[in-house]
């Protein structure tokens, strides 16, 4: 995967994490990953058709999760994942996948994002490209948040 | 919608049977979704944009995910993990869908480009698609429950 496709989903996070006010935000280790096995407990999922196509995932322990829709839902205590809080984070990845296509497009890349899917449980074992998935993780205030790349280029 | 989801369930009907000899029948035994969508234990997700964005899902239990794979392998799996049963289903989303997308760009010229299929087994997994009515469509096989379900933007069809 080129580096060209993948600056722009990280700068994107790390953009959208500092325009909601969380503190902290700095990249954490990355690795390259044939299956993405998450042991967080939400994951939501954007994928990208056009001339550049592929899913994007963003990872999240439940702690987390509820730290960050309440510094984007300014400073309101969130105690679960209720419909409003997935619809924040479904939000978020819409965020970050939208300013990362601004970023490709400014390249001559012309990309379209599909709506979020929200996908929360235990144990979760995903493939969310058949080509190669490169993790990277974003550690915060609120915890750590795992951005997963899957391009098909 | 209505006519989506039949798409969609009559090419995932058609496909099993040619791939994996697997007979899919409607449940009516299946109550309506609530606003998150409880997986059965195996998913795969395929996404879309054009002029309308959405949703296709299939879901099912694991065991009709191992026969699948086995039907096609011509061997026995054992964990649902296992890189070959997810890419059979991954491959079934696949095809499935672009057959129902390829008909409704056909009849109603909607443009629409699928993104690479996702998917995952978990427990107690909940799939929401934020902001968007989706539809349900309970199914059965003889190995196990299977649900379709489709979540669309933007459009009437």
């Amino acid at each position: 995967m080129d580096v060209r496709y993948i600056n722009p989903f990280l700068e994107a996070t790390v953009n959208v994490l500092g325009q909601f006010g969380v503190a902290d935000v700095r990249r954490g280790k990355l690795q390259k990953k044939n299956k993405m096995q998450v042991d967080l407990d939400i994951t939501s999922v954007i994928s990208l058709v056009g001339e550049v196509r592929g899913n994007i995932a963003l990872s999240l322990s439940e702690k987390t999760a509820r730290g960050i829709v309440s510094t984007m839902m300014m400073g309101m205590p969130v105690d679960t994942i209720d419909e409003i809080a997935i619809s924040a984070i479904g939000e978020f990845t819409n965020m970050v996948t939208g300013n990362a296509s601004i970023t490709l497009s400014n390249n001559n890349l012309s990309v379209d994002t599909t709506p979020p899917s929200v996908i929360s449980g235990k144990d979760i074992f995903f493939i969310i490209s058949s080509v190669e998935t490169l993790a990277i993780d974003i550690e915060t205030q609120h915890g750590k948040i795992e951005l997963n790349i899957g391009l098909e280029m | 919608m209505g006519e989506i989801v039949m798409l969609f369930y009559n090419s995932l009907k058609d496909m099993l049977e040619q791939m994996a000899g697997i007979n899919l029948e409607l449940d009516q035994e299946q109550g309506t979704e609530g606003p998150g969508f409880k997986s059965l234990g195996l998913s795969s997700i395929i996404t879309f944009a054009g002029r309308i964005k959405g949703r296709l899902l299939i879901d099912m239990e694991p065991a009709v995910g191992l026969q699948v794979a086995a039907n096609i392998y011509g061997q026995e799996f054992s964990n649902v993990r296992d890189p070959l049963v997810m890419a059979s289903i991954s491959e079934l989303n696949n095809i499935v869908s672009g057959d129902s997308t390829t008909q409704l760009n056909d009849r109603h010229g909607l443009g629409i480009r699928l993104a690479p299929p996702i998917v995952f087994t978990g427990s107690d997994v909940t799939i929401s698609i934020p902001k968007l009515k989706s539809q349900t469509l309970g199914c059965k096989t003889e190995f196990g429950k299977v649900k379709i379900n489709i979540a669309f933007e933007g459009g009437t069809v």
